[in-house]
């Protein structure tokens, strides 16, 4: 019998374009924001609330979805540039994905690159794209045991959106389950409670995104 | 999700770390995977199972995944590593902490045998 040791990273094609990627946005001193979220939790609708409040940033958005350009449209009629890739089957996106939209986008003269992730509360976790800031927008439609029911995806959050508040009212969401259940995940989280519907706590992310930008948060 | 990818990724590594050794045909393959690497154990023997069977380096080889070691350190007074996830510092109290080895996914080691020789 004969051991072989390797001690070899896997998931390293990744990391690396990752890497890549990280080091492009920080020689431009650009801000990278993952945005992750289920399929209909307001990820786009968020972004177009940010650049109703005239949010002082110039942002260009990565669009992630399986089928269709129109998260695309939204996000350039609301006054942003944006690309989208469509990824067929894939359920997120990968840092090589990333790499080959930025092809597509004018960088220079950008405060902050958003990339919209495909709509899911498991995949995206596990890949780094070289963000440097991660919002998770989840909203009170969707229940408050998502939290307990996700971890991973909420322990990588640095960021967490608690969106649709406006319809508190009209559903059985306890907040405080759903808080502490997210800070169970990542004891740190920074939460804002929004509702894109009536603009509500939208300032609060976008001045959240720009203490970043000025920080130079780098990963 | 992503564990048949990651299944091609090990035979990979396997095949070239014994690109060196012809003939030879592993047995056993150990992985070490943190909490928060996101791989679920059943699913990614099952895909390594079936695609290992297109490779005979690795073909029928038992793959063991250990789990990663998590241990914390902490940024504001620089004490640790502390064995596992913690929401402050023990000495200091600091909530400003670093995580290691909750995402690893390692090859670690390869067993087997060089077909028809000692192997030794």
């Amino acid at each position: 019998m004969v051991e072989i040791r390797i001690a070899q990273k896997l998931r390293r094609a990744n990391d690396e374009i990752a890497a890549e990627n990280r080091s492009l946005f920080s020689k431009l001193g650009l801000l990278v924001v993952n945005v992750m979220g289920s399929p209909g939790s307001g990820k786009t609708s968020m972004l177009e609330a940010i650049a109703r409040t005239g949010a002082g940033l110039r942002i260009a958005v990565i669009e992630g979805d399986l089928e269709t350009a129109r998260d695309a449209v939204r996000i350039e009629k609301a006054g942003m540039k944006a690309v989208q890739i469509t990824t067929g089957r894939a359920c997120h996106l990968d840092a090589g994905m990333v790499k080959q939209g930025l092809e597509a986008l004018d960088l220079e003269g950008l405060d902050a690159l958003v990339v919209e992730n495909v709509g899911n509360l498991v995949c995206p976790a596990g890949f780094d794209l070289g963000e440097s800031l991660r919002i998770l927008v989840s909203s009170v439609a969707e229940g408050d045991d998502k939290a307990a029911k996700y971890p991973p995806m909420f322990a990588r959050a640095d960021v967490l959106v608690v969106n649709k508040i406006d319809l508190l009212p009209h559903v059985d969401f306890d907040m405080e389950r759903f808080e502490r259940d997210a800070k169970a995940a990542r004891h740190d989280v920074e939460i804002f409670r929004i509702s894109c519907k009536t603009g509500q706590g939208v300032e609060d992310v976008a001045r959240r995104m720009r203490d970043a930008r000025k920080a130079g948060n780098t990963k | 999700m992503h564990e048949a990818s990651i299944a091609i990724e090990i035979i990979k590594a396997a095949e070239s770390a014994v690109a060196d050794r012809p003939g030879f045909r592993a047995s056993r393959i150990v992985l070490r995977a943190g909490p928060l690497s996101g791989v679920d154990p059943a699913s990614l023997r099952f895909a390594f199972e079936i695609l290992a069977k297109e490779a005979p380096v690795v073909s029928g080889a038992e793959l063991e995944i250990r789990d990663a070691q998590v241990s914390t350190s902490c940024r504001a007074c620089g004490s640790g590593p502390f064995e596992g996830f913690r929401e402050s510092c023990p000495s200091c109290r600091s909530p400003f902490l670093t995580v290691q080895g909750a995402d690893d996914l390692v090859l670690e080691t390869l067993e087997g045998d060089v077909e028809g020789g000692s192997g030794r």
